[in-house]
């Protein structure tokens, strides 16, 4: 069954992606620690019953921490040097193949794009964050922060 | 009898799950080999005996279903099977992935007795198990 695109649905999708893929346990919060220096996005297209693109974003030391727990390995290790960026990609992959399916539907015919990882400062972030749709802001454990946003770009959410 | 294994997967990490997952499945591996797109795979196919095809559906030049029609129309690469790994869920998808000739699914994210499943459903390999 469709469900319509809210922040409710955006924290859903990204708790439960955090949690199955990476063992990170996050919750929605009001009140979030601002972003500083630079924040490393991730943006994904899809579409379906509407287009939209999908924004993930975390600070550097979050994303080491989501590409060690995907690999399984010690944080900081030799391996897990410079696999920030794809960690999270990865897990906006995850994500928006989970999202697709709670928006428009198990028979639904959907594409999704390739994940492109960059890294912004935060103000420019804040920016573009004021253009979302819909907009998920989590908390996870040692209080860092992850924010999961939708901006439509084509047809009614 | 170990399995040669071909990972084909754009992201690096996910190679990397795969390869873990399916040690930790307890499938006998040989050699494993990885490419970062439907291209790189075939290149590799067309010079290596492989087992079984591991891959992605959304990379770059050229994507999974490109792949896989790639490999049901050339008859040398025909009969190897493929397991499709990817975050897409819709049963359209799947469906048109099966079509197309791709053996089993895999959702992302995974856990080894996923692989462990398809493994035996397609190798019939309970026999080579080592963990789990």
């Amino acid at each position: 069954m469709a469900s319509e695109l809210s922040s409710e649905l955006l924290a859903q999708c990204l708790v439960r992606t955090l949690e199955e893929a990476a063992f990170v346990f996050a919750e929605p919060t009001g009140d979030p620690p601002p972003f500083e220096g630079e924040v490393i996005e991730a943006r994904v297209t899809y579409s379906g019953g509407h287009s939209g693109e999908l924004l993930l974003a975390s600070p550097h030391g979050l994303a080491a921490t989501l590409a060690a727990n995907l690999l399984g390995e010690d944080e900081g290790g030799a391996s897990v040097t410079g696999d920030d960026f794809d960690a999270l990609g990865e897990l906006l992959n995850m994500v928006v193949g989970s999202l697709v399916l709670d928006l428009f539907g198990p028979e639904a015919g959907c594409k999704l794009g390739l994940p492109r990882v960059k890294r912004v400062s935060a103000q420019e972030y804040g920016r573009e964050l004021g253009k979302a749709h819909a907009v998920a802001t989590l908390v996870e454990e040692e209080g860092r922060r992850i924010d999961l946003s939708a901006f439509i770009t084509a047809g009614a959410p | 009898m170990s399995y040669t294994i071909l990972i084909a997967d754009d992201s690096a990490i996910v190679r990397t799950m795969v390869r873990k997952a399916l040690a930790m499945a307890g499938l006998d591996l040989g050699e494993v080999h990885e490419a970062a797109n439907g291209k790189e795979a075939l290149a590799i196919l067309g010079r290596t005996w492989i087992d079984l095809v591991f891959a992605d559906i959304n990379m770059p030049e050229m994507n999974g279903a490109e792949l896989v029609r790639a490999m049901k129309a050339d008859p040398a690469l025909a009969a190897t099977p493929v397991v499709v790994v990817s975050s897409e869920q819709t049963q359209a998808r799947i469906e048109e992935m099966k079509r197309w000739g791709a053996k089993a699914y895999v959702k992302k994210p995974f856990r080894p007795e996923q692989f462990r499943d398809v493994i035996e459903e397609i190798l019939g390999a309970k026999g080579e198990r080592h963990g789990l």
